[in-house]
This record gives C-alpha cells, sequence and structure tokens, in this order.
C-alpha cells in the first residue's frame, strides 16, 4: 500500500465535491480511475460517508476563511513574504 | 490548598533524581487572540506563556514583528504552525518551512510546535489538519520531514495529536503507537492535545485515559486544553467536533490530571479559544482550573503506578 | 570663496539652504540624550501607555472615561446639553465607597478628586499635578519611554543656539552690506525672522525613539481593536474600552456608544501666546509632562488638537 497515493485520493475527495459524489456513487471504480491498486481501494471503502460530509464541509469552511484573509493582503504583503523565503 | 501542599511536601521529600516532578514548575497559558489582547496583557500575572499562531505573522509588516517582540519580552512565547503538514507520507517542500524558520529568526520564541497531520497531497491544498494513513512508511517520512523542518527552522518543534473525524484508510497501526513510533523516529516531543484525544475516543470508541497510557509521557512537554460541541452527523450520530468554541468540558481537566500524574516533565499548558469569546475572568477561570488538576496530578505521582490514591 | 562676499540673490539662495541645514539638524537632534534602560517596561496598565501617548492630560481623561463607563463617576445635570457644553458639566463620583474597590492609584485620584460634583475641566487640569501622574512619569523616565526634563531643556538650548546662528549671520551679511553702501536686505530680514520663527516652533518630543517603539507595538497589537471600535457597548464589562482609548486616544472611542467621551476631549484654546499651534505640536512649558510631543502622530487623535492647555 502506498500512503502518499491514498492521501492525494483523500485530499481529492475532502477537497472536490464533484469527486466526492463521484466516489460515492462508485468507491472502487473511482479509487482505480485514480490508480490506486484493488488493496487501496479497498481501504477507502472503509471511509464513512457521513464523517467525510463532515470533514469536507470543515475543510472547506477552513479554505475559505484562508481564502478571505488572503484578499485582504496587499501586494506589498505578498512581495515581502516571496522576499523573505528567497532570502 | 491541602492538595497542593502535599504536592510541594513531596517534592521536597523526594532525592535526587528522582522523577517527582514539583507543580510549581509547571506552567499555564492561553492562545493569542486579537480579541482576547486587553485581557491577556492586564492579567500576565496569572498567564505564564503565550502561544502565537506563527501562520498570522508569515506576512506581517516589521512593526508586527516587533510588537510580537515586545510581547515575548514580557512573557514566554511559543509559536505554532498549521500549515506545514509534516506528518505527510511524501517529503514537504522547504518552502513550507521557510516561514516559520524566518519568524523563529526573529523572534526567537521558547519553542514552535506543528501538527501530525497532513494539508496538501497530489497538488490538492485540504485547507487544514487531515490524518495521513497510519502506516510505517507514513512513520519514516513523517518524521525524516520533522528532521528536516528541525534544521531549516534551528530547533527541533513539539509535535501535536490532531483531531480527525475520519479513521485514516489503509492504517496498519492505532493511532497511540504511531504517534509513539514518531515521536521516537524524529526524536521530538509532543504537544499533547487533550480535547482532540477526548474528540477522538469519543468519536472512535475508545478510552481516552487508556490512550495516554500508550503514549510516552516522558516525550510531553506542552498540552493543549480546549472546548467543543456534540453535533448530529448527518447519519445521526453523535459526533466531538473540536472547534475551539466553547469552555474546556471536564473530562478534558480529568486528562490533565492523569497526565500531571505520570508526566516526569515539566509541563506547560496552553487554553486554546478560537471565538465566542466569555468574558477574561472565564477564561482566567479555566487556568486556574488547569492548575488545579496540574497540582493533584503532581501530588499523585507519589504514589506508585497501580496503586489506589 | 566666502559666502559673506556673495551679491544679494545669490547669498539669498545660500541663507536658505543654510537655514535649512540648520532646521534639519535641530530636528535630527531631537532624540539625543535619550536614557536606554534595560528595565522591563510593563504591559499591563493601560494608563501607563495612555501617559505615554499623551503625558497627563491623556493618562487622566482615558482614566475618567473607564470610571463613566464602570458607572463610577457620573455626570450631574447634564441633561440634554450639547456634547460641546459637556466639559462645562461637573462630575461626581456615584459610590463614595468605590475608592477602596478600585485597583489603580489613579483612578483612586480621580475619585477622591469628584467625591463632591465638580467642574470637569478644572477638575482633570488639577489632577496632571497628582501623586499617580507623577508616578507614571518618573517611571516613564526611568525606563528611557520619555525624554527628561534635563533633555528637553538642553534641546531648548539648543534652539536658542540655532536662533542665534541663524541671526546672526543674516546680521553680520546686514551690516557688510551696509558698510558697502547697499541697503537692500528686507528679504534677509524677512527669511532670517521666518528662520528663526520655524526653529522655536520644532519641539522637543516627548517621546524617546524607545517609547515611540513601544509605543507602536501597542498600536500593532491593538489594531484589530480598533477596527472593531463601533462595536463596543458601555458598560464596562471589559477593559477594551479604557485601552482603545489610552492607546488610540479619545477621539477612537465611537461616540455614538459613549457620549460623554466628547465631554473629555481637550479643546482648542486659541489664548495668545500659547504653545499649542506648534507644528510639531508642543511641550506644556510649566514644566509638567503633559504633552502631545513631536509623536503625536496619528495616536493622539482629538486630544492633540487642542494639546495647549
Amino acid at each position: 500500500m502506498n500512503p502518499a497515493s491514498l492521501e492525494s485520493f483523500l485530499a481529492l475527495i475532502y477537497a472536490d465535491p464533484a469527486a466526492r459524489a463521484r466516489f460515492k456513487a462508485d468507491p472502487a471504480g473511482e479509487a482505480q480511475r485514480a490508480g490506486l491498486s484493488p488493496e487501496e481501494a479497498l481501504a477507502l471503502s472503509s471511509l464513512n460517508w457521513s464523517d467525510l460530509q463532515l470533514a469536507s464541509r470543515s475543510f472547506a469552511n477552513k479554505r475559505r476563511a484562508k481564502s478571505l484573509s488572503k484578499r485582504g493582503r496587499g501586494l506589498w504583503q505578498r512581495c515581502l513574504r516571496a522576499l523573505r523565503l528567497a532570502s | 490548598m491541602a492538595v497542593a501542599a502535599v504536592a510541594v511536601a513531596a517534592a521536597d521529600a523526594v532525592g535526587a533524581g528522582a522523577e517527582m516532578m514539583p507543580a510549581s514548575q509547571d506552567r499555564v497559558g492561553i492562545g493569542w487572540r486579537p480579541e482576547l489582547a486587553a485581557g491577556i496583557l492586564e492579567h500576565l500575572d496569572e498567564i505564564n506563556a503565550i502561544e502565537v499562531l506563527a501562520d498570522d505573522f508569515f506576512d506581517a509588516h516589521d512593526r508586527e514583528i516587533r510588537a510580537l517582540k515586545t510581547l515575548a519580552s514580557q512573557v514566554p512565547v511559543m509559536l505554532h504552525g498549521v500549515a506545514m503538514g509534516l506528518a505527510a507520507s511524501s517529503p514537504v517542500s522547504e518552502r513550507f518551512i521557510k516561514p516559520m524558520a524566518w519568524l523563529y529568526e526573529r523572534i526567537r520564541p521558547e519553542s514552535w510546535s506543528e501538527h501530525l497531520a497532513f494539508v496538501r497531497a497530489g497538488g490538492i491544498e485540504i485547507g487544514h489538519l487531515a490524518a495521513p494513513p497510519r502506516t510505517l512508511q507514513n512513520v519514516e517520512c513523517a518524521s525524516q520531514n520533522i528532521r528536516r523542518a528541525a534544521e531549516i527552522v534551528g530547533a527541533k518543534p513539539s509535535m501535536e495529536n490532531i483531531a480527525t473525524l475520519i479513521v485514516p484508510p489503509g492504517s496498519e497501526l492505532p493511532e497511540s503507537a504511531w504517534t509513539a513510533a514518531i515521536l521516537e523516529a524524529a526524536d521530538c516531543d509532543l504537544l499533547l492535545d487533550l480535547h482532540n484525544v477526548l474528540a477522538n475516543g469519543s468519536n472512535h470508541s475508545y478510552n481516552p485515559a487508556s490512550f495516554l497510557n500508550e503514549i510516552p509521557s516522558e516525550r510531553i512537554r506542552g498540552i493543549h486544553i480546549a472546548g467543543g460541541r456534540f453535533i448530529s452527523a448527518p447519519d445521526g450520530r453523535s459526533r466531538l467536533l473540536d472547534d475551539h468554541l466553547h469552555d474546556v468540558p471536564d473530562p478534558v481537566f480529568d486528562l490533565l490530571q492523569q497526565t500531571a500524574a505520570t508526566c516526569p516533565n515539566p509541563l506547560t499548558v496552553i487554553l486554546e479559544r478560537d471565538g465566542a469569546y466569555p468574558p477574561i475572568p472565564e477564561l482566567l477561570g479555566q487556568l486556574r482550573r488547569a492548575r488545579l488538576a496540574l497540582t493533584r496530578g503532581r501530588a499523585q505521582q507519589k504514589v506508585p503506578l497501580g496503586m489506589p490514591v | 570663496m566666502n559666502p559673506f562676499d556673495l551679491r544679494g540673490p545669490e547669498f539669498l539662495l545660500f541663507y536658505i539652504c543654510f537655514a535649512s541645514v540648520v532646521l534639519l539638524v535641530l530636528l535630527l537632534s531631537r532624540n539625543f540624550g535619550g536614557v536606554a534602560s534595560s528595565a522591563k517596561a510593563p504591559m499591563d496598565d493601560p494608563y501607563f501607555v495612555a501617559f505615554l501617548r499623551g503625558g497627563e492630560s491623556e493618562c487622566v481623561r482615558v482614566a475618567t472615561l473607564a470610571l463613566m463607563d464602570r458607572g463610577l463617576l457620573s455626570i450631574q445635570g447634564s441633561g440634554s446639553a450639547p456634547s460641546s457644553l459637556l466639559s462645562e458639566s461637573r462630575l461626581v463620583a456615584s459610590d463614595p465607597q468605590a475608592i477602596s474597590a478600585v485597583r489603580r492609584h489613579i483612578e483612586k485620584e480621580i475619585l477622591e478628586a469628584f467625591q463632591t460634583a465638580s467642574r470637569i475641566s478644572s477638575t482633570l487640569e488639577a489632577l496632571h499635578y497628582c501623586s499617580a501622574c507623577q508616578d507614571y512619569g518618573a517611571r516613564l523616565e526611568q525606563l528611557g519611554l520619555i525624554h527628561t526634563q534635563r533633555a528637553r531643556e538642553a534641546f531648548r538650548y539648543r534652539i536658542w543656539v540655532a536662533v542665534a546662528l541663524l541671526s546672526g549671520v543674516a546680521l553680520l551679511k546686514i551690516l557688510i552690506a551696509i558698510s558697502r553702501g547697499h541697503s537692500n536686505f528686507t528679504f534677509l530680514i524677512l527669511l532670517a525672522f521666518l528662520a528663526s520663527y520655524l526653529a522655536t516652533r520644532v519641539v522637543s518630543p516627548f517621546r524617546t525613539p524607545s517609547g515611540e517603539r513601544f509605543l507602536e507595538s501597542f498600536r500593532s497589537l491593538f489594531d484589530s481593536l480598533r477596527r472593531r471600535a463601533s462595536m463596543l457597548r458601555p458598560g464596562g464589562a471589559s477593559t477594551d474600552l479604557v485601552w482603545l482609548a489610552s492607546i488610540f486616544g479619545l477621539s477612537a472611542v465611537p461616540g455614538l456608544a459613549f457620549p460623554h467621551a466628547s465631554a473629555l476631549i481637550i479643546r482648542p484654546v486659541p489664548a495668545a501666546g500659547s504653545e499649542s499651534s506648534g507644528f510639531f505640536s508642543n511641550t506644556n512649558s510649566s514644566g509638567t509632562f503633559s504633552s502631545c510631543g513631536g509623536g503625536c502622530g496619528s495616536g493622539c487623535g482629538g486630544g492633540c488638537g487642542g494639546c495647549g492647555s
């Protein structure tokens, strides 16, 4: 089992409502289409849909909050951050 | 007060090399939130430490950094990051670690911490902390990420356990064993979030007290306490959300006491509150309860494990 | 090349450059003589910050506002008087026993001063000399956050040296011109008067560079409070109002929720010889600490507009 591949798939269904809906409709098929092994697809079948919905909602709220706070960041602040990372 | 006196007396009675940790070396503090600035500054006599969300300062103007340094001159400050994702099963890019290194260099805090979580994978940002599959492969990668972060920042982080509604698919290890393995492999300390322990225990049907017995207490130096609320999941089951918007519940103080009873290190307990702020006296009341739990726990240390208190 | 041999227009140009240099040196020398201190400045007292920002005047006014908000002082018989006349109203302590209940020395002194109903403006002015204000001033000087009286006097000496230089150079040129039979030096006289006048208006700053940085830290830490000032409600439930007024001035206090705050804002006194019109604001010539100083900036707010009390 490759945990990195599993994490990529998890990130996809956490963040993308369409991917999540496709996964709900066909968990094994969607996992295989994402390049996961049958073993990994089987592991994903243990995911509780209700918990997945709750978690995804929470992640979406956090992404929204971060996006709002980034919008308030001026060009100068973004340049500052780039300069700091480069030094 | 009698409990505190017992704790101090026990500390005096124990000789050199003993494992007893006097309660007086434990500290309580609070997470810095601008909404709480007035209350925090006015009660620095009751607040031993302040934890600052590092990500809020990565883009800060110089004057905000200077303000943080001024604060750090008054009270020990710890930096707490949320966006590195060091427990990922793939290497974390330096560009997510360098901002912490930059801020650490400027502020020279007492310590810094991050989470045992992944926050992005396959080029997708999740937005917050997610639990990775708990496998030996993940332990190896996570510990490498943590060691590299320690090199770049110039100091080892404490790693915090997270609350997760999802039991990570493909996991080979229980959370306690996985946590212990990463701490050992990365040679770092644990920032033990007790409400996360409570929430995971409630949501995944295990005893939080047993979890505490399964993690290496000698690696615990920091503790988070917080509150949450029960919600009804779409399938009708009850779920405990770690929302940081409520008072610390009694079970968390019980877990704190249990931790203080077994941990040989001085502990710094940080109260996390992210909104729905009550008047500052209520927050200070929770800090006092934390102190009392620490004192009671330390008093229990003089009793051999397995014997009734 | 002797500048005094320059012809009229060239000498005027030289004089303008010379005067600019003298004024610039005077400006840059304002912060010399500050005493650096290694002691930690307290961050837990909003009145300490109010004094740092605006001297006794601001300290006393902010403390009075806090007491009014907590219901410990009330305006007597203001009725529906317009806010511009409130400063001529009387304040009285609502509860004679409250003196023993308040924590801060300045609050005790204010409550004592208003034990019987007294006019707001004159009583507050008398409170500039109270022991609490003296203590704050002495502490701020000791910490190197405000200039000492000696430093301010030294700066006044530098002003007179500058005036002597400016007028001396002009006078010398005039004498040389007269000796050579010239009489068109009106413009030079006007320039000399203007330069000397400008030199006398450059005022010794109240705060040292350390004091400026310390105040700036508070402005940064409380920036979110300033932005949500309109959400503050009266009643003294939190100390946000006190910190807002201390750090940003009474003019930052929302007038709708706190209508009586305007009674405490200093009005400009257009008296002859007043120092209030200095373009870097003024230092009270009575020798007390009261000043908005050169560091008025954005933080002095309405309290700076009439600093010439």
